[in-house]
């Protein structure tokens, strides 16, 4: 290895230098930075300037204060374009990601609810026969309000399908049922946008025990929804109407009471479930509804409905009475008109015809023939 | 020779200018080095945020499409919905009427021989009484209430309470008339599946 020293000449250089140990770093020195000997070139030329110009160091060194401005030119132009960057794009980049992060999520939220909708209106639409189908299936259980009516033509041909001769029925007229949420500021009832209606019907038929169990059953399993609210049944007493039972009811009845069920087992009957006669007087609700308004139902509450799927199969289920055709002219005759209109001559010859249709064997006739009923009020 | 083996002839000056140089440089790597650093992070941030717009924009796009769908398949939805609250209302109903027709069973299943039902009440309430008439003793109609207290294996009780609220012997024909109380279990009562 070369020594530094081996080619200076005697007496040229800083003789009085500190004596420095080979490879440590003199004491003027940065004590951090190692001691890296200089090269001969370098050395002799750094030894030829200071014989050579004795005043160099304290001359001015324009190159150096160049490259020291230089210097503190970059430094201060990467000073500015950081801090630049950071203020004008790093920290409105920060928080308009954050802002963008939170409105992503949310309208990612909103587009998927609006992507469910979509999925479940084109459900809909794909089964738009299906729909109009089950609407006219649920309809049959609750119908609209111009279809009570029927209700009680159901009554009658249960009544007829089940062998209890009905005695009077009579509507009661519809009442609304109160739904909703009171308002807390005002206490005033919010209904709910799905009112419920119902009205009562009473009726009043005789039969035997197990006819008015038949009658009450297949009310509860006929499709027009009708509830039994009340009974009260007692034995008839009725001499009359006795008679006619024992002649109808028990000629109908096995004169061995045993009878076999489906499984051949022997179930006795008992004597009250067809011998005696009762009078039975129940109260029935029946139930109508007009369409909900939806124009200014929110998208969710049109959509995010429970899923009834089951109570389609439960009212596919029960039974449907078709309405029967109307049998009877409404306004055959009309006494009002024909006192008006008719001449005295003629009026009586009406009134005698009117007359003959109000007896026993006229009108009375006419509504046991096609209702099985005594009387019939609205 | 070994005099001047120890001398050091590096001037002070130039051990300096070398360290100020060193400084600078490193100063001046140092500083370029933080300023592409922060370039980089506000040009990675930026392209960032612009990624998320675009999919924003994507999901803007997707929630106008949806809203256009919807609107042109509303009509659906308002016959969905109307249906639904039919339906809701005949589920309701059918969860909460009673089937008497049921009671009608139990109670033929569960009279005594010598017992026969005069007459019967339900009130709105779901009250319900039993008038009847037995002979020739009161036997029967303990009978009747224990009969009608009885729960079938695997079915739930039917009635519950029975209690008898008057009785009346009539010695001209030997009847006893009396009036049963009892409620109804409406486990048993409601519900279309039972």
């Amino acid at each position: 290895m070369e020594n530094p020293t081996d080619n200076a000449q005697p007496g040229m250089g800083h003789i009085d230098a500190p004596k420095v140990p080979q490879g440590q770093v003199p004491e003027s020195g940065a004590p951090s930075q190692p001691y890296t000997p200089p090269t001969s070139s370098s050395l002799r030329k750094g030894i030829y300037d200071s014989i050579k110009s004795p005043g160099a160091g304290s001359r001015f060194d324009l190159g150096g204060l160049v490259s020291k401005i230089v210097t503190y030119i970059i430094w201060i132009a990467c000073t500015v374009i950081s801090v630049g960057l950071v203020f004008l794009v790093i920290v409105p980049q920060y928080e308009r990601y954050n802002e963008l992060t939170v409105t992503i999520e949310e309208r990612q939220i909103e587009l998927d609810k609006l992507s469910a909708f979509v999925d479940y209106l084109r459900n809909l639409q794909s089964l738009q026969e299906q729909l109009f189908a089950n609407t006219g299936l649920a309809k049959q259980s609750i119908p609209d309000e111009d279809k009570t009516p029927f209700f009680l033509d159901q009554i009658i041909q249960i009544a007829d399908e089940s062998g209890v001769v009905i005695d009077t029925i009579s509507f009661g007229g519809a009442s609304s049922i109160e739904e909703g949420t009171y308002d807390p500021v005002t206490g005033e009832l919010v209904r709910r946008v799905d009112e419920l209606k119902k009205f009562n019907v009473k009726v009043i038929f005789s039969s035997s025990y197990n006819r008015s169990k038949g009658f009450i059953e297949a009310l509860e399993k006929a499709r027009r929804i009708a509830s039994v609210a009340t009974i009260n049944m007692r034995v008839v007493d009725d001499e009359d109407k006795l008679s006619d039972f024992v002649v109808r009811e028990i000629s109908e009845t096995p004169q061995n009471p045993d009878i076999d069920d489906a499984d051949g087992v022997t179930v006795t009957v008992h004597p009250v479930a067809e011998s005696v006669l009762y009078s039975t007087e129940i109260l029935i609700e029946g139930y109508f509804m007009s369409d909900p308004n939806v124009d200014n139902l929110s998208l969710e509450s049109l959509i995010n409905q429970p899923k009834l799927e089951n109570i389609l199969v439960v009212i596919e289920g029960l039974k449907y009475y078709e309405p029967l055709p109307a049998e009877l002219t409404v306004g055959r005759f009309n006494p009002f008109e024909l006192r008006e209109n008719q001449s005295q001559e003629t009026l009586p010859q009406v009134q005698d015809e009117f007359e003959d249709i109000s007896t026993d064997d006229g009108f009375d006739e006419i509504i046991d023939d096609d209702f099985g009923l005594d009387q019939f009020t609205f | 020779m070994p005099a001047i083996q120890d001398i050091n002839f590096i001037p002070d000056e130039i051990v300096k200018t070398r360290r100020v140089e060193r400084t600078r440089n490193s100063g001046n790597k140092f500083f370029i080095l933080i300023t592409v650093l922060i370039g980089l992070a506000a040009g990675g941030i930026h392209y960032y945020n612009n990624t998320l717009n675009s999919h924003l924009i994507d999901i803007e796009n997707g929630i106008t499409t949806n809203l256009n769908e919807i609107a042109n398949l509303q009509e659906f939805g308002k016959h969905g919905y109307k249906l639904g609250a039919r339906l809701q209302n005949v589920k309701k109903i059918l969860d909460t009427r009673p089937h008497y027709s049921r009671a009608y069973t139990e109670v033929l299943a569960r009279i005594p021989e010598n017992v026969t039902i005069v007459g019967w009440n339900v009130t709105e309430e779901g009250l319900f009484t039993i008038s009847g008439r037995a002979t020739p003793n009161y036997t029967p109609i303990a009978d009747f209430r224990d009969n009608l207290l009885k729960t079938d294996p695997g079915n739930p009780q039917f009635f519950r309470d029975v209690k008898l609220i008057s009785s009346t012997y009539d010695k001209s024909n030997g009847y006893i008339e009396f009036v049963l109380q009892l409620q109804f279990n409406s486990e048993t009562l409601y519900g279309e599946s039972n």
